[in-house]
This record gives C-alpha cells, structure tokens and sequence, in this order.
C-alpha cells in the first residue's frame, strides 16, 4: 500500500495506492489524526474492489492513462478504421499493427497477455459468423481443398476471407480492451459526451454499466426460483420457460428504468448529466496524437 | 383569544407540508388518493401507515413534485409548479425503497454528490457535503466503494444520504426498514432519532413507527382515516384491524406494563 499523503487534512482527496499489484487512484477519505492508532482503519479506506474484473487496470497510472478519454477514444476509431482498411493480402502490416498495439500495453503497464486472453472472445463470434464464408468460390484464388467427403471444398479465397475476419475483429478487439483498461469508465463516458455523441447513447452506457450486476443478479435469482420447482418436463417446455424469463426480466429492467428515473429527478436531474472534473487536453495529449497518426499512416500508407 | 391566535400563527408560520382536499387519479382512471388533508409542522416526525395499496408511495411521489394532483399543496409555503420544482427537490429529500434504484452511478462518491452537483455546488463544496452526508450514515470508509460491493443495510444508508448531500429541510423515507436485519434496523432506527429533521416515514413496522415517530396518520382506501399521537393511534386494536393493520408488539407490552 502507498503511504505517501500529500495533503494534511481530513478531507475526501485523491491519491494512488495498490491493492492485488496494481497501483491505482481513487476518490479516498481516511483520518489521519488516528492513523497510528487505527493503522486498520486506513486499511478498511483502502480495501476496495473495483466494480468488474475487466476495470483491473483501468484505475492504474501511466502515461497512456493520464491521456484525455477523448484522445483515447479517437485513436481507437482511428486505429480500427485503418486496420479494416488494409489489405488482408498484405500480412506483414497486421504484424506491425499488433506490434504498435503491444508497444502501447507495454507503455501503459498492461500486460499484453491480458489482452490476449480477453480477446479471444471473438473468436466464437467470427468463427460462427464466418463459417461458410470457407466454401465461397474466389476468382483471383481459385485453389481449392478438397475435404475427403461429400463434394465441398475449402476454397483458398473463402479461407483469405475468414483471416481477413478474423485478424482485423481481433486487433480491432484487443485495442478496445487497452480503451477500457486505462480509461475508468465513467471517464470515457464523459469523454463520448464532450465529442457530442448523443447523450441518449453515453447515458445508455452508463447504466449499462451500474445495472449489469444487478440484472445479472435477477436473472440468477429467477434460474434459481425455475431450478427449484422444473423436474423434468421436454427441452420445448424448457425453451418456453427461458423465452418467459427473458419477458419478465424486460418488464423487470423497464420498471426498475421507472424507479430510478423517479430517484434521478428527486435529486434535481433535469435531463444533462452533470460531473465535476471537466477534463482539458494537455501537451502530451498533443503529442500522442502526432506520435499516433503517423505511426498509423505509415503501417497504412508504406509501400515496400 | 390571544392564546388562540398566538396558536394559529404558530401553526401557520411553522407548517412544512400542508395538503388540503388533495387528490390524484392514475392515468387508467384509478383514484389513489379522495382527498387528503394533512398538515406537518416543522420537526415533527410522522409515521404514514396503512395497508398495500392505500396510496402511500402516491402520496409521497406527491411531496417531491415527482407527482401533481388536483387540490392544494404546500411546501415550506411552495407550490409544486414546475418553477419551484428546483426548490423543492432541494427542500425535501425522498429516499425510495429500494437502494438499489437510488443508486445509479459508479461509485458511493459519485451517488452522494449526483444531487448537490445538480443543485450547481463547486468542488469544494460538493466534496464537504458528500463527506458531511457520508459521516452522518457512518459510511466515510466506503467513499470510493461502489454500491454493488455493500450490504443492504449499508445500501440503505448510502442511499439516505444521498438526500442529506442536498441539505433537506424534510425527509420523505419509503419503507426505510423493509429488508433490513435487526441490527441495521436498530441502527437506522438510532440515526433517524439523531437527525432533526421533519420527516415522514412510510412503513408496515409498527413497532419501528412506535419508538422513532411522535404522530402517526393511517392511510386508508385513498383517505387518511386517523390522525393522532403514535401512542394513542397504536394501541386502538379495532382501528388497526379495521386497516389491515396489526397492534404492535411494543403496544402490547405497554399493555401488560401498564
């Protein structure tokens, strides 16, 4: 745990501190009069945990997580955008992509098999999405193979595709999980607001964001009520209760909507969403994004 | 005479809510409150009982402005028009029942200073009186927690002070005990005693409405049926049974005692 204060009041401040190896800042209160005497206390200030496994890092401090959300953000569209733009025959780029990709975990003290593994996710989805993509006939590729049953064949430009696919929603994932694991993400919401995305949308995410848990939460609740009384009964009869929950849990979503917003406005909300922090762009803001687009024009742009 | 008037001047110059014949339909017609008349003074703390259904929450939505019904309505002498709604949303502070719709946001941090950051408070002070809100609740120690990662009763306690943040002259709690083991009871129980301010508190625990509220008012069928001191209104057996109320178990012992 850090212990260096730097302020001498008993006032809610900010400062970094570790927990679980990550070094990370926080809105924190602890007294400090008492703080010999009730070293537990200063503990129990501390003894947080971060809303969802995937924020681990997203409290840490680096050069990459003291850029502006903004800054972030549009380098991330940026980076997507190029990445869908290249190429697939041109392999060599995507190499240089995922080295730009893990040169910036490495400067933002992410590790990359963080990322790695957190990405794989996509694969199921593009695979699935892709799967008969391997049997389309391609004209400038007109190899085939064969399977050794029936009278399908891979064809070479149908497997070019899938890569195509899968490379591109990979890096495009991998870098959006760097986004969200040095931006918190109330952070990159206010973000989104100050490049005038909709705020219909930005507060969408950030619900999204605080009733993730809790709807999960109900949707154990009524496994577990269903799992309490079904015995037996035929695979329909089970799909026709799944198709019930996911109802009822509508219905549930859409009156808790009610609640809060009648919580939201008893507090004096008048339809903006107010923060404290309005974040301002620095020079390394700067900095970062020339660094930034030329490395990206030059992978785009580099002809051998 | 002069006893009279000093007493009416009292009253008038010293009531926070006053409703006189106030009514409210729902959208699909149905009547939820014929008519109430109610007048709170200041300091007073007053339990709202009454069986499901008997238009308590209606009558609560109305004290915020959340709801507008027909009838007269005043609080701390302010209608509930659309210009006085900021005033009012400062001035009466509704905790609803469920914590987890009164807290939406990330962080405790973030919960409690969502209404003083509306009312247009700076860093500073927005900081004061969230740790002033938080040290009332004895929730300083989980400032950056968020609120998924609490016990209900220190939700509960969170969410009360999410209004405090605001600074209400009135507190308006929805079944402040509903859920809550009897520990967190006890202590919700001891902080609502410590605040001064003029609340009304709706709830199904007698026993709770018995040692915490001086008045109580039964609502019943969309009417306030009785009105009286808490430990005259509690120990009428038939009036309570008549509203799908029980005697409580502290009226009981009273009883027995006396």
């Amino acid at each position: 745990m850090d212990s260096q204060h730097t302020h001498d009041d008993n006032e809610i401040h900010f400062h970094d501190h570790a927990h679980g190896a990550v070094t990370h800042r926080h809105a924190h209160y602890h007294q400090h009069a008492h703080e010999k005497a009730a070293d537990k206390k200063l503990q129990e200030a501390h003894r947080h945990t971060h809303t969802y496994s995937f924020e681990l890092y997203a409290y840490a401090d680096s050069p990459i997580h003291r850029l502006d959300a903004r800054t972030k953000t549009i380098a991330l569209v940026a980076l997507i955008l190029a990445v869908v733009l290249t190429p697939a025959a041109e392999v060599w780029r995507f190499g240089l992509y995922f080295t730009a990709i893990t040169l910036l975990y490495m400067i933002a003290g992410v590790p990359i098999t963080f990322g790695v593994k957190r990405s794989l996710i996509v694969l199921p989805f593009v695979l699935f999405a892709g799967a008969l993509l391997v049997f389309m006939p391609d004209k400038p590729h007109p190899e085939t193979y064969n399977l050794g049953f029936a009278r399908y064949s891979i064809t070479h430009g149908g497997l070019y595709t899938l890569f195509n696919a899968l490379i591109k929603s990979w890096l495009s994932v991998l870098t959006t999980i760097l986004l969200y694991s040095t931006t918190p993400f109330p952070k990159f919401v206010k973000g989104l607001e100050l490049i005038r995305v909709p705020q219909v949308l930005t507060m969408l995410f950030s619900f999204l964001y605080r009733f993730m848990w809790v709807l999960t939460s109900e949707v154990k609740t009524m496994m577990r009520a269903r799992d309490a009384r079904a015995f037996g009964g035929g695979r329909i009869w089970h799909l026709k209760i799944i198709g019930q929950m996911v109802g009822s849990l509508f219905i549930r979503s859409y009156e808790r909507a009610e609640r809060v917003y009648a919580a939201m406005s008893a507090r004096g909300y008048d339809g903006t969403i107010k923060t404290l922090e309005v974040p301002a762009f620095a020079a390394r803001d700067a900095v970062f994004t020339v660094l930034f687009f030329v490395t990206l024009s030059i992978i785009l742009f580099w002809r051998l | 005479m002069d006893t009279v008037l000093h007493t009416v001047l009292d009253t008038v110059l010293h009531t926070v809510i006053q409703a006189v014949g106030l009514t409210y339909r729902y959208p699909d017609g149905t009547a939820a409150l014929k008519g109430i008349d109610l007048a709170v003074r200041e300091g007073e703390r007053v339990a709202l009982l009454g069986p499901n259904g008997a238009g308590k929450s209606t009558f609560l939505m109305h004290l915020n402005g959340t709801l507008r019904g027909e009838g007269e309505l005043l609080l701390d002498g302010l209608a509930p028009t659309k210009q006085n709604l900021k005033k009012i949303r400062g001035l009466v502070g509704l905790v609803f029942q469920d914590p987890d719709d009164q807290l939406f946001l990330t962080t405790v941090f973030d919960d409690v200073a969502f209404g003083p950051i509306n009312q247009g408070l700076n860093e500073a002070e927005v900081a004061a009186h969230v740790k002033d809100a938080l040290e009332v609740v004895d929730m300083l120690w989980a400032t950056s927690r968020s609120a998924h990662h609490l016990s209900f009763g220190e939700k509960k306690r969170v969410a009360l002070a999410t209004v405090l943040s605001m600074n209400p002259k009135i507190l308006v709690l929805d079944e402040p005990t509903s859920n809550l083991d009897p520990r967190a009871r006890k202590r919700l129980e001891t902080l609502i005693l410590e605040l001064g301010h003029t609340m009304i508190i709706a709830t199904h625990n007698l026993d709770f409405a018995w040692r915490t509220c001086d008045r109580s008012v039964i609502l019943s069928g969309g009417k306030i049926v009785a009105d009286a001191p808490t430990r005259e209104l509690l120990v009428d057996r038939e009036l309570l049974e008549a509203h799908g109320l029980e005697l409580p178990l502290s009226a009981e012992l009273e009883g027995l005692r006396g």
